[in-house]
């Protein structure tokens, strides 16, 4: 169901097999009791590159309504399958990763809640403050065209876009008949290609404004073909020798730094999206 | 300690998630990327020339989302004149850019759709060749 909420960057709480049983749609506010099975007009693909998710969401954003999660098969609006009521949403506070999830632009500002989630360890967490991310970051870009609020999450994202995601078994929410080393290993594939999604999506803002940064344009593809298996060591080698450097070079520690004053100088260009 | 059974194209049954009312035949003249297929591009009600099946109960009762599960078998959709395109088929041409029908300019999306046919232990009917998709679905399909 690769159109469904678990596939949506405003779910923080799933993608793919890793997850717990319920998504959060961080944009209707409500738990996804059937992620797999619902969907709205909002949704935008996770598992594809920014460029490729925009085409996708005007297709799908003219088959459903943006207002409402419908379920998928009868395009009926979805009743049971989500909740807001305050116990479901308790229960879902009892998890760390759900907390954040649930108060994601609720409190404060949005990328406190990312920062948080930052601290937070384990793949989940990193899930969720990436899928909501490239949710943060788009919706920066799209109100001040200024790709620089994107910037810490860039540098949060590449420092670690090298290692190898730790899952847990309490992290995959579903085998789906496969043997369960094997959906571990293609999660973490994932989750390191999720890294480099984002990144790109940066990337793709900053060669909109003319920013050197965005010359690194590409590395999702040349990542895929360097390694054509899911080899997590071999992606692992890739990404910290031939990404890592190309990326330091279009974007130094010392111009992040300058940037990074800038951002915080003019607090004009912090945005309120909330 | 034993390891699973291994799926067996001459016994065993390809599975396919649907409605109730039936498996929603394909288009044999739709276009014929399986990057395309595989990624569901264009969404639900989209043409395609292929049916997905898999090996694994767990991932067609997932795709049913309260439909049901129907089955078939290689060797009834052959007599059909289905084509098969088989998981390991599909993994083989599923690398870089893609060979033949699953060429495509994105390595990423390449790598995306392999990642899926690996989960889904996917397997795809060809129906480019037939004319009557309708009658032929109904034919080859029966309830799991």
């Amino acid at each position: 169901m690769l159109h469904s909420c678990q596939n949506c960057w405003f779910n923080g709480l799933q993608y793919g097999a890793l997850g717990l049983s319920v998504g959060y749609c961080s944009r209707h506010q409500k738990i996804l009791n059937a992620a797999d099975g619902t969907t709205c007009g909002l949704h935008m693909r996770k598992d594809l590159s920014l460029k490729r998710a925009q085409q996708v969401s005007l297709i799908h954003e003219a088959k459903y309504s943006k207002s409402v999660i419908v379920q998928i098969y009868t395009s009926e609006e979805a009743n049971r399958e989500v909740s807001s009521a305050k116990k479901d949403v308790d229960s879902l506070r009892g998890d760390s990763v759900g907390e954040l999830v649930c108060d994601y632009g609720q409190l404060g500002s949005k990328i406190e809640s990312l920062a948080q989630l930052k601290t937070l360890k384990g793949a989940r967490a990193e899930v969720a403050m990436m899928s909501l991310a490239r949710g943060y970051v788009n919706n920066c870009a799209n109100r001040n065209s200024n790709w620089t609020s994107g910037l810490h999450l860039y540098w949060w994202t590449k420092k670690q876009l090298p290692e190898i995601p730790e899952i847990s078994v309490g992290d995959i929410r579903t085998t789906n008949g496969i043997q369960l080393a094997r959906q571990v290993d293609l999660t973490a594939w994932s989750i390191v290609m999720l890294r480099l999604t984002l990144i790109d999506d940066v990337i793709q803002y900053a060669a909109s404004c003319d920013d050197p940064l965005g010359e690194a344009n590409g590395l999702l593809q040349k990542a895929a073909e360097a390694v054509q298996i899911f080899n997590l060591q071999k992606l692992s080698k890739w990404l910290r020798t031939n990404a890592l450097p190309t990326l330091d070079r279009m974007l130094s520690y010392d111009r992040y730094v300058e940037l990074s004053n800038q951002l915080h100088k003019d607090t004009n260009n912090i945005p309120d999206i909330r | 300690m034993s390891t699973p059974k291994k799926w067996k194209l001459s016994k065993d049954p390809l599975l396919r998630g649907d409605s109730k009312s039936g498996v929603r035949p394909p288009v044999p003249s739709a276009d014929d990327s399986l990057i395309r297929h595989i990624l569901y591009l264009e969404g639900p009600g989209r043409e395609t020339p292929y049916l997905s099946t898999s090996e694994n109960i767990e991932a067609a009762d997932f795709f049913a989302q309260g439909g049901i599960v129907w089955k078939t078998f290689v060797k009834k959709a052959k007599d059909s004149g289905i084509g098969h395109i088989s998981n390991s088929e599909l993994l083989s041409v599923m690398k870089g850019n893609g060979k033949g029908k699953a060429k495509w300019d994105d390595a990423f999306e390449v790598m995306q759709a392999r990642r899926y046919v690996e989960q889904w232990a996917e397997h795809l009917l060809d129906f480019r060749e037939v004319d009557d998709p309708e009658k032929i679905v109904s034919l080859i399909f029966e309830k799991s």
